[in-house]
């Protein structure tokens, strides 16, 4: 079922599209990730996780950049969210067929305040619609309000699995 | 992973009205051989006395100058005094109870941040974290940030 659900929505993805996807742990999100890039997509992946415990559970083999404000050399501080915006505008720039998977979005509004995180959003969002990048965005929505999410859903297409899978 | 399911380089969070559950589970990570670190804002000596934890470190939660004592005003003692000992702990296990004090002290947010902090230096060691907490004080939303990033597991029982 798990398994089937994943498939389906993969194939509903398209190039120029933002994505949120909504689920308590972003179990299903990093299924759809490892996906895309068995497929041969290339991909930028930001998240909250450690990357070894990304490479280990979720099986991802892909560049990793941990949001962390460690100062390891595979780190992007969820305090500078322009520096996030840089790294993944350039990514979107130079990438035919990809995929930005950015996972922490709750992280990087308990950083900065939740309107300035919307515009960063925003601006990702108007660089994936010129691009050929598709752009993932897993969140718990219980960790917004409701304007909050309807705030975000303006602009990205909500994906949400059924419960129970 | 240790008997008990918990990861080195993991942080558990523990729901429970007092933090026996999690005083437990750590007492039993110290008798398999990790060391310990507990952070709480009950007083030291009921702890020990209460648990019979003897030689390990427990600092108090509180606005008072002392050896043992971690001011809830001052994150930033709080992240020194775990980085101090996940950096030169093999296996460690720490305990954290006291949470709702210091978002008293310093508000949600400012609290969240402090616990993203902990939470990587956790990811980046081989020592496991506890926090125990009582969720009834906790809004939906609050809890929804506190359970995104921290595993939910041993909230089924203590194996």
């Amino acid at each position: 079922m798990k398994a089937e659900q994943v498939a389906e929505i993969l194939k509903t993805l398209r190039k120029g599209h933002s994505y949120l996807i909504k689920e308590k742990k972003p179990e299903l999100s990093f299924e759809l990730l490892r996906l895309l890039i068995k497929n041969k997509v290339e991909s930028l992946c930001i998240t909250r996780l450690h990357p070894k415990w990304v490479k280990r559970k979720y099986k991802i083999k892909a560049s990793i950049l941990w949001l962390s404000k460690k100062e390891y050399d595979y780190c992007t501080s969820p305090t500078d969210p322009g520096m996030l915006v840089s790294i993944l505008e350039k990514f979107i720039k130079n990438t035919k067929n990809g995929v930005v998977f950015l996972e922490g979005l709750e992280c990087l509004i308990i950083n900065n305040s939740f309107p300035i995180i919307l515009k960063v959003v925003e601006d990702i969002n108007e660089s994936i619609m010129e691009s050929n990048c598709r752009l993932l965005l897993p969140i718990d929505p219980e960790t917004l309000d409701e304007k909050e999410l309807a705030l975000l859903e303006r602009n990205l297409e909500p994906i949400e699995f059924e419960k129970g899978v | 992973m240790s008997k008990l399911g918990i990861r080195p380089g993991c942080s558990y969070l523990l729901k429970e009205e007092e933090p026996k559950r999690g005083i437990r589970y750590f007492k039993k990570l110290l008798n398999l051989g990790f060391k310990g670190l507990c952070i709480t804002k009950i007083r030291p000596e009921e702890v020990r006395k209460s648990y019979d934890l003897k030689k390990t470190k427990i600092f108090q939660l509180n606005d008072k100058k002392g050896i043992g004592n971690l001011s809830p005003k001052s994150p930033v003692c709080i992240i020194n005094k775990i980085e101090e000992f996940t950096s030169s702990t093999r296996k460690g296990a720490i305990l954290f109870e006291g949470l709702d004090k210091l978002i008293e002290e310093n508000n949600f947010l400012n609290t969240m941040s402090l616990l993203e902090d902990i939470n990587d230096t956790i990811m980046t060691s081989e020592s496991s974290l506890i926090l125990s907490l009582d969720d009834s004080k906790f809004s939906k939303k609050e809890l929804a940030f506190l359970e995104r990033n921290l595993e939910l597991s041993l909230n089924r029982g203590l194996r």
